[in-house]
Order: structure tokens, then C-alpha cells, then sequence
């Protein structure tokens, strides 16, 4: 089909090199796809999309500077699952001064992005991390475990996580037992003795971790190696299959691992999307087919606004509060190299 | 050595135990010259409980034997063990003297 | 003369000491002002910092909302010396802070609202922070922590400051070194002099001075101070010269005399035992010596004086070397003869010290303690001149200090009396002396070995090696330290007079008394036992010698002094072989008219009977008059199952 009209431009900044390469790649392997085949498929009333990518590392300051090109030099109609919290909530002052452009999906649970002032700028598919962090705290605590620890990024991510934690165990009377932090950009291969260490000197009983999937890998191995077998959580944006590829090869690091995520089992999912999803995409994950859905619901979004549900294929149709999609936890365990389905959290 | 001096109708017992030697010699003839003077004029050495005697111990007899013949007495050996007997017959003194093995025949012998 | 040269460089070194000195102290002075006003500005940019934090927050914290107030806390973070920040809600609970993977200890303690802005010095780890507190709406909401990273400020100090003294230091080498070109040409002649004074120093004066000439040309030198010092120096050369030929001659003198009383007391070191271990009749004696210079002030002795008699000394002597050796030889010379004729250890002091006090012009004293063991009944007698008391063991049970019973020690009252103590030694008793260098060794560590140590490690050891295992112990202690004094240890074991008696072997001595027929009586007794003899073999045995040795003292001897007869016993198979000698006059059994046992009882007499029983009861007699003392070999076959003829 010829398409002549303009295009919409949908600008996307995320990390594509880096220590958090994975979201950013993955995301954008679950959602090209959906554009492209939109756009075959004679794109939006005529016009075409054109996703523009550009890579902020998960660095903040490159994320506000590829987002000042995205507004003023691309002249975007929108923005496209950013990646990060500290990078989004780099970015929301300037969207709330351009009052303009609208952020879809951002690939993070943050609060800030959720609530006033910054609320009326973004729209989001997956589910808060606030909402994930009760979902891990709830699962535990039907299994008797009260004395839960936190490692997290010291940034306004792992923040974020660290405080949905303790509001959900506050819910029941409890605190955190223990806590310890890392860096922003940590790898795989530095050391989390110090943290295992602070974590453990508290015997909790299991541990949250609000972080990204190379330091979380890299602490479950120093965890597993001083010989602490207790369930480690990770929420959706720590990219479970990027984390389990780190630990896979070291002995029991692979064990008793949980896993909160804000979309189906891409794998076992009977939903049509993710029938389509497996059809369209070589290595099937969670963000990619986040990126999927995100891609999907911006497509139906564009072609009509303004929709009380939109179905792209879940189990139910994508309803909206506000600015938030109603949507699920759900939660699974990774052990013995298996997947299982723990629960759908509401 | 102990001496034990018992003087009757003339005779005197001189009970002699332990040993008789070099040393104790000049007692027993000092208990002999003791003897005599209380009126024992025969006078019989008991050596039931002597197991030792020295040369010393035989000039203390022969002496006592003349001392006793001057009164028409006699010096008596009674009651020598077999452990000290052959001195006696050694020296000669089996002859000189009389023995007997108690003292009934001490006094019998008289 | 060299005394002015050394002065010339000593105000040179002086001069340079005191400019490096008002450098230092200015240098000093200004890092501390340069320091100073870094911190000032530094700590108002950290407050306006954490104002605007402060201000900042109010809205994050009203609204819950932790990860915005992360967010903006973290882009604080870029602004040079910003080193962390800690926010705290109005509970004290922390609301977000920057660390990982923890807020450290250090800052804890700081962790409360305070009612104003408040600046501290804080230490974490190896890096100071200037910590700053500012709380929010009054305290009211929270509180925000700043630090600000003082290393940087000091880094920035350090490299200013180093580039200043790295200038000044420049300046003042070249000074410096002006300085000493200039001084050089001044002092050239005194340059001179300095050579000629160090070649007179080592020059050994059978020729003059080969620089002399030199000198000489000096005294015509233009400088009055110069002309002064060179004729100085070379009346020095000449009085030099003639001195040292004087003292040439005298140290001859005076190394002969030090040679001479070295050997001196070497010999007289000779006289004292150097056995390790001396066996007597009943008494076994181990020894150790070890002076701490080449002679020493410790000396030891012992020897039996009239057969009976084991005399032990120990005795140190104040000081050391020569002097004291020498000391040491002359009491100890003194005690061996005066204990020959004196049987009590105190009066043996007392005469001793008596003619010790007379002579002792260099005040010198002397601590002895002096033992007399009777060999025969286990009886030791003892007085202590200010010793270190002995320590005494019965076999098998503890060792404990004895003899403290302590007196002057000698060479300080002339007219001193030293009391006599005595104890029983029971047989296998070991008493040990010592002298204040044992229990005195020290460590590196500089303790002292000490009684204790001592005690300890005698109740660790064998009575039969009681020394070696001391001296190793005490070697192991002191490892790494030289010897402090001289060490001295004497131990006697007093085996018991039954232990001669012991085995098929016997040797013993009668004195010319009758006391030794009992003797004898008892040693046969035991004898007999020992060796299960039959009772009648013991008493043969037993009469053959009291005939044999009752004979020599009746007859033997026709003085009234003291005389010892000798008995050698020897058991072997089937008989038994006695060796009697004496040193009466000759008599040989072998020739005594043999006694007609037949004769009538008025023809007998008192005498010979004795000897026709050694006759009669022997197997052999042999006699051999040998060096003055009668040898006279019995013996007698033994009928183990009875009577023997």
C-alpha cells in the first residue's frame, strides 16, 4: 500500500548499550514489529508510524537530551516506552512544560509518573511497582514469611521499590528487617559481598530486590555462594530472562528465584496476543512482549482515542482509570530451570 | 644384747639375748662378776635368744668357767642354737664345758 | 684547634637549620590560613546546598513520594564535593540517602533532628566529611544531611603548598650552596690543619708527620688566628711524640699484669670440681657453672672431709671479672681448710669471714651458702651467708624452698656470727643450690626467670637430670639476650646408706672406734638380706671380720689419732671374697700362733681365739703389706643351703 501522509513520530529513548541494554533491546524487539506490521497494513487513517530510537544508556542526563531532540528537533506526536524510572523522572518536568506530547508506557513502575504533577503527561500499560511489591510482600506473607530484606538501586527507582516494600509491609505491622544498596550501573562481575553481608546480618527469611537484572544476577551469586538458599524476589523491570541467562551456569544460584511481572507468561499465555507474539518473535520474553502490548494498545490509542476498553488480544479488554490501565501482577517461580505459575495479583 | 641375772641356791641364770660381740662383751662379764658377787657360785649362761657371739663372747665363758672351778663351781652353757654350736665345738670349748637345754637340767646338772 | 673548625660548620648547619626552620613555620602558618578559608567558603556553598535541598523537599515528602525526592537528591550529586545526602521525615526514619551498600556507622550517631543548622566534622573510613544538617520547615517535616568531601579541599590545599615549598626549597638550596663556596675559600688553611690533625690521630708516631712541612709554611700565614693554630698543632706533634712513647712502655706493663692474673684465676678455677656429676659414698652431686664474663664471681665446691662429710659451697661474689675471681679462689681456698678442721658450716663463716673482713680493702661481699651432709646418717647441716635460699625434694613429691634461714652476708661485719640449722635428708632427697644469675636471667622482653619459673620446671623433671633439664628451660627463656650474670647450680641426691648396701658389691670404711664393730654388724646385716645369704653364712661372715678388723683396732694402731679401715665385699658365685685394709702397723693373720684347742681348761688362755675363727671359717686367707697399709683378702665359700666350714 502507498503511503503518502505524514507520518506519526513516536520518539523512544532506552538503554541499547550498557549494563541495561537487555530492557531497552528487548523492548524494542517486542513492539518494531507491531509497528511495522501496522504500517503495512496502511498504518493509522493513512498515515504511517515512525518509531525514532535513540539509546540513552539508562544514563538520566542522556535520556532529558535525547528527549529535548525528540521535542524540539523531531517534533514527536509522542513518546514510547522509555525505559527506567530515573530517566523518566528525569524527563517529566520538561513534558510538563511542553503540556503537549504524551508519554505511552513508560517500561517503569515509579510512582512520580503516577501521581500529581507529573500524572496528566504519561499513560501507563503495566502495573506500579507499588502494586508489585504488595503482590511479592502478600505471596510471602501467605507463606509465613514475615522478616523480608531489600536490596536496591540507590536511585530514585530502586527508591521507589524500596518504599512500595515497606508501605505493604506496614499494611500488616511489619518493616523491612534489613536493607542494603547499590550503584546505578554495577555489573555483573563487582562484588555484593558487602551487601550480602548487611542483608544477611538480620536473617531475613527472603529477599525483594528492586534492581535490574546484571547487579541482581551478581548479588544472587555472591548470596547463593556464601551458602544462603532463601527465595530472592525480583519485580517485572529487573528483566527475568536476562538474569536467569547470568546465574544459569553457577550451581543452586538458579534456585528458589520469584518473579513478579505485569504481562502474561509469554510462553504458556493462551491469550491470542501472545499466540501472535510467539508467531512473531524468534526469543519470546516478558519485556519484549511487554513491548508487544505497549505496542499494540498505542496502535489501537491512535486509531481510537478516547475508548472506555481497548482489546488487543489479553484475556480481557485493557480498561483505564485515569491515566492507568487496570491491570495484573503476576507471579511466578524460576527453579530446577522451570517456570511456574505462582498467582495473578489484582 | 640384753642381760637378765636371776641368783638362786647358788646358781645363777644369766639370760642373755641378741648378740654378743666385741661391744657387748664387757658386759656380760661385768653381769658374770655381778652374778657371783649376789652368791651364784655355779653359773649357766642362757643363750636361747643369743644368735651371735664372737671370740670376744668365748673369753668372757672360759674366764667365767675358772672363776666358777675356784669355788667348787661350774660355768654351764645351756640351750646354744644350732646356728652359734659349732663355734663351740670350733674352738675346743665343746669340751670344757657342760651343756644342757633347760633349766631343770641346768639344775640337775649341779 | 678542631673544635674551631667543627664550630665553622656547625654555624653553617645552624644557619641553614634556622632558615629551614622560619620556612617550615611560615609555610605552615600559611596552609593553615589557606586551609582554613577553603573550609569556610566550602562550608557555606555545602549549606546553601542543603538549603536549597531543604526548601526543595518540602514537596516530595508532603506528597509520599520517596523516588521523586531520590531523583532530585541524585542530581545533586553531580555538584563537585557533594558527597552524599541523607533525608529524614519528621520520625527520624530515613526518607531517602545516597549510599551504598549502606548508610555507614559513622554518620548514625548524627541522625536526629537538630533545631538548627548544624556543621560537624565527620571521619568515615580514610575520608573526612564536613557534615552538614538542615532542617526542613523548622524541623518540622524531616531534615536533610549533607557531607561534603573535606579530602578534596585538602588535596587542593596539599597541591598549592607543595608548590610553594618545592620554590622556597629551590631558593634555599642555591643559598645554601653559595654559602659554602664562600666559607671554603675562607677556611682553606683551616682545611689543612683538619687533614694534618687526622693524619696525626692515626699516625703512629715513629715519624714525624709527612704534611708537616705544609704546616710549617702556615705558621708565616697572613691570618694571626691561622699563625696561632699552626704552631699549635705543631707543638701538639712534638708532645705527642714524646707522650705516647712513655704510654707505649706502661701498657706493656700493664697487658703483661692483666695476662698474668687471668691465668691466676684460671688456676685457681682449676681447684674447684668441673665434674658434671660426682658420685660419693651415698651422695650423688651434679654441677653447672657458666660465668657470664670470661671469669666469674660464682664458685661452687664440694668434698668430703674425714670420710664421712659431704662439704658443699655455693657462693657469689659482688662483681665480676678478674677482681672477683680472685676473690672468689681466696674463700674458697679459705672454706676447704677451714671446714677440715671445723665440722660446723656456721663456725667454718664465721672464721672465714673473720679473715676475709681483715683483708677486704676493696669492700667487696660474698653470699655462701654452706651445706654439711653426714654421708652415713643423712643429717645436713647448713649456714647461709645471705644466699639464695635452696630448693629440696623428697622423691616424688614437690620441690619447696629450705634454708631461708638467712645471715649478714660475708665481708661487712667482721665480727658477724653465723648461725647453724639442720634438717634430715631422707634417702633419695635431692637438695639444689643456685646463685641469683639463674633466677635473675632475663628475657628480651626483660622479665625476670624468677623462683617460680625454677620451681615449676623442677617438679617438670627427673630427679636424675635435674640440671640439664634447668639450664634448658632457663636457655629457652633468655633466647635472644646475652647471659646477665654469672649462673651457678648444685644439686645433691642423697641415695640413703642403705643404697650401698645394695647388690653383690660393697665398699665402705670403720674408723679405728669401736663404734665400728655395731657398724659393721648392721652392714653385714643388710648385706646378708640384700643377697638372701643364709643366716649362718651372715654370721660367719660377720665374726671372720669383727675378729679381723676388732684385732686392728686393738692393735693395730699405737697413736690416738683418727684411722679408717677399709672393707671391699665381693659376692659371686659360691663365695664370698672380703678385702680389709688398714694403715696399722703390719700384722699377718697368716703368722699369729694357732691356738691349741686342745689344751685343758688351765692351759687356755684369753687371746688368738679370734683369729683361729678366721681361720677355721675361711676357705683362703691371703695377706699383702702394700704402700704402708695391710691387705688382708678372706674368703669363704658359701653353702647357700646352710652352714659353711
Amino acid at each position: 500500500m502507498d503511503v503518502t501522509a505524514a507520518p506519526i513520530k513516536i520518539g523512544m529513548s532506552a538503554p541499547l548499550s550498557g549494563p541495561a541494554k537487555a530492557l531497552g533491546n528487548q523492548l524494542l524487539a517486542g513492539s518494531r514489529p507491531v509497528f511495522n506490521s501496522t504500517n503495512a497494513a496502511g498504518g493509522i487513517n493513512g498515515r504511517p508510524i515512525q518509531l525514532i530510537v535513540r539509546d540513552d544508556q539508562y544514563q538520566p542526563t542522556q535520556t532529558l537530551r535525547n528527549t529535548i531532540q525528540f521535542l524540539r528537533h523531531d517534533r514527536v506526536d509522542g513518546l514510547f516506552s522509555y525505559v527506567g524510572t530515573p530517566t523518566v523522572t528525569k524527563i517529566l518536568p520538561l513534558l510538563r512544560e511542553n503540556g503537549k506530547v504524551t508519554l505511552y508506557f513508560p517500561f517503569s513502575g515509579a510512582q512520580p509518573m503516577r501521581i500529581p504533577p507529573y500524572s496528566d503527561n504519561a499513560v501507563h500499560f503495566r502495573a506500579s511497582y507499588y502494586a508489585e511489591t504488595a503482590a511479592l510482600v502478600r505471596y510471602f506473607q501467605s507463606k509465613g514469611i514475615t522478616r523480608i530484606a531489600v536490596l536496591y538501586q540507590v536511585d530514585a527507582y530502586g527508591r521507589n521499590g524500596w518504599y512500595g516494600v515497606k508501605l505493604a509491609l506496614e499494611k500488616s505491622g511489619k518493616s523491612i528487617v534489613s536493607e542494603a544498596t547499590y550503584r546505578r550501573g554495577s555489573t555483573f562481575s563487582s562484588s555484593y559481598q558487602p551487601q550480602v553481608q548487611l542483608i544477611m546480618a538480620e536473617k531475613p527469611q527472603a529477599i525483594i530486590c528492586i534492581g535490574t537484572y546484571q547487579p541482581a544476577a551478581g548479588f544472587i551469586r555472591d548470596l547463593r555462594a556464601r551458602g544462603h538458599g532463601i527465595p530472592v524476589a525480583n519485580i517485572s523491570f529487573s528483566g527475568a530472562e536476562a538474569l536467569i541467562d547470568l546465574v544459569a551456569s553457577i550451581p543452586n544460584a538458579a534456585d528458589n528465584l520469584v518473579f513478579s511481572h505485569v504481562v502474561p507468561n509469554p510462553n504458556t499465555s493462551r491469550a491470542p496476543a501472545a499466540i501472535e507474539f510467539r508467531k512473531t518473535v524468534k526469543v519470546p520474553t516478558f519485556i519484549s512482549f511487554e513491548g508487544f502490548l505497549n505496542a499494540k494498545l498505542l496502535v489501537e490509542i491512535l486509531k481510537s482515542p478516547n475508548q472506555s476498553a481497548y482489546e488487543i488480544g489479553l484475556a480481557e479488554p485493557v480498561r483505564f482509570d485515569g491515566r492507568q490501565a487496570k491491570n495484573s501482577v503476576y507471579l511466578s517461580t524460576y527453579s530446577h530451570m522451570q517456570w511456574q505459575e505462582i498467582g495473578v495479583f489484582k | 644384747m640384753d642381760i637378765r641375772c636371776e641368783v638362786a641356791n647358788d646358781l645363777a641364770f644369766l639370760r642373755i639375748s641378741g648378740r654378743v660381740d666385741t661391744v657387748t662383751a664387757p658386759e656380760l662379764e661385768a653381769a658374770v662378776y655381778g652374778a657371783i658377787g649376789q652368791g651364784g657360785v655355779s653359773v649357766v649362761f642362757d643363750l636361747g635368744q643369743v644368735d651371735y657371739l664372737s671370740s670376744s663372747a668365748f673369753r668372757v665363758f672360759i674366764k667365767t668357767q675358772k672363776e666358777c672351778r675356784k669355788n667348787d663351781g661350774q660355768a654351764i652353757i645351756q640351750a646354744a642354737n644350732p646356728l652359734i654350736m659349732p663355734l663351740f665345738k670350733l674352738s675346743g670349748f665343746d669340751r670344757l664345758f657342760l651343756f644342757t637345754d633347760s633349766d631343770a637340767a641346768s639344775r640337775a646338772a649341779i | 684547634m678542631i673544635r674551631s673548625l667543627s664550630l665553622l660548620s656547625k654555624s653553617l648547619i645552624g644557619i641553614s637549620a634556622s632558615f629551614l626552620l622560619v620556612i617550615f613555620i611560615i609555610g605552615l602558618d600559611f596552609s593553615l590560613v589557606l586551609y582554613h578559608n577553603l573550609t569556610q567558603e566550602y562550608e557555606s556553598k555545602g549549606l546553601a546546598i542543603a538549603d536549597s535541598v531543604s526548601e526543595t523537599a518540602i514537596g516530595a515528602i508532603l506528597s509520599d513520594d520517596p523516588a521523586s525526592l531520590q531523583a532530585m537528591v541524585d542530581s545533586l550529586l553531580s555538584i563537585n564535593g557533594l558527597a552524599y545526602v541523607v533525608i529524614q521525615d519528621s520520625s527520624d526514619a530515613i526518607l531517602v540517602h545516597t549510599f551504598s551498600p549502606n548508610v555507614p556507622a559513622e554518620i548514625r550517631p548524627y541522625l536526629k533532628i537538630p533545631t538548627q543548622k548544624h556543621t560537624t566534622q565527620l571521619d568515615i573510613g580514610n575520608a573526612s566529611f564536613l557534615h552538614i544538617r538542615v532542617p526542613i520547615l523548622n524541623g518540622e517535616i524531616g531534615v536533610v544531611h549533607i557531607g561534603m568531601d573535606l579530602n578534596l579541599i585538602q588535596s587542593k590545599a596539599q597541591a598549592i603548598i607543595l608548590k610553594d615549598a618545592l620554590i622556597v626549597l629551590i631558593i634555599y638550596c642555591f643559598t645554601i650552596g653559595g654559602l659554602f663556596v664562600l666559607i671554603r675559600r675562607f677556611t682553606r688553611p683551616i682545611q689543612a690543619l683538619t687533614d694534618y690533625a687526622d693524619h696525626l690521630a692515626t699516625h703512629d708516631f715513629k715519624d714525624p708527620l709527612a704534611d708537616g712541612p705544609k704546616i710549617r709554611a702556615l705558621t708565616g700565614y697572613q691570618q694571626k688566628e691561622i699563625q696561632a693554630l699552626a704552631d699549635g698543632f705543631i707543638k701538639l706533634e712534638q708532645d705527642l711524640m714524646a707522650n705516647l712513647t712513655q704510654l707505649e712502655s706502661s701498657l706493656k706493663i700493664q697487658e703483661r699484669l692483666q695476662s698474668e692474673l687471668h691465668i691466676a684465676s684460671e688456676i685457681q678455677m682449676s681447684l674447684l670440681p668441673d665434674q658434671a656429676k660426682t658420685e660419693y659414698e651415698t651422695a650423688v652431686v651434679q654441677q653447672f657453672i657458666r660465668p657470664a664474663r670470661e671469669v666469674g664471681g660464682d664458685f661452687l665446691d664440694h668434698f668430703v672431709v674425714h670420710h664421712r662429710y659431704l662439704v658443699t659451697v655455693v657462693g657469689d661474689v659482688s662483681g665480676k671479672g678478674v677482681s672477683a675471681a680472685l676473690i672468689m679462689a681466696a674463700v674458697a681456698t679459705m672454706i676447704r681448710s677451714t671446714a677440715q678442721t671445723i665440722d660446723s658450716p656456721g663456725e667454718i663463716l664465721t672464721v672465714v669471714n673473720q679473715a676475709f673482713c681483715k683483708r677486704n680493702v676493696n669492700e667487696m661481699f660474698i653470699t655462701v651458702f654452706l651445706s654439711v651432709l653426714d654421708l652415713h646418717s643423712g643429717e645436713l647441716r647448713y649456714a647461709n651467708a645471705g644466699h639464695n635460699p635452696p630448693f629440696r625434694n623428697h622423691a616424688g613429691s614437690t620441690w619447696e624452698p629450705f634454708g631461708t634461714e638467712l645471715d649478714l652476708v660475708m665481708g661487712i661485719d667482721e665480727a658477724c656470727y653465723f648461725r647453724d640449722f639442720d634438717t634430715l635428708l631422707q634417702p633419695d632427697e635431692s637438695v639444689l643450690f643456685y646463685t641469683d644469675g639463674i633466677t635473675e636471667e632475663m628475657n628480651p622482653a626483660g622479665d625476670l626467670f624468677g623462683d617460680q619459673r625454677v620451681l615449676a620446671e623442677l617438679n617438670k623433671s627427673d630427679s636424675d637430670s635435674v640440671i640439664p633439664q634447668l639450664i634448658a628451660c632457663l636457655d629457652a627463656f633468655s633466647a635472644g639476650s646475652d647471659q646477665a650474670d654469672d649462673q651457678t647450680l648444685l644439686c645433691i641426691r642423697y641415695t640413703g646408706a642403705a643404697s650401698i648396701l645394695q647388690g653383690p658389691e660393697l665398699t665402705l670404711y670403720f674408723e679405728n672406734d669401736l663404734s665400728s664393730i655395731s657398724k659393721l654388724a648392721e652392714v653385714i646385716e643388710q648385706f646378708g638380706t640384700a643377697n638372701q645369704l643364709p643366716k649362718s653364712v651372715a654370721m660367719n661372715l660377720n665374726l671372720i671380720l669383727e675378729e679381723l678388723i676388732a684385732n686392728t683396732i686393738y692393735y693395730g694402731y699405737d697413736d690416738h689419732e683418727l684411722h679408717h679401715i677399709f672393707l671391699a665385699l665381693h659376692l659371686d658365685d659360691g663365695h664370698i671374697s672380703a678385702t680389709i685394709t688398714d694403715d696399722g702397723i703390719p700384722f699377718n693373720p697368716l703368722e699369729a700362733p694357732e691356738v691349741d684347742t686342745d689344751a685343758i681348761l688351765e692351759d687356755r688362755t684369753v687371746g688368738g681365739l679370734g683369729i683361729h675363727f678366721v681361720r677355721s671359717l675361711a676357705s683362703e686367707i691371703g695377706y699383702e703389706r702394700q704402700a704402708n697399709n695391710n691387705v688382708t683378702r678372706v674368703k669363704m665359700e658359701v653353702d647357700l643351703n646352710g652352714y659353711s666350714m
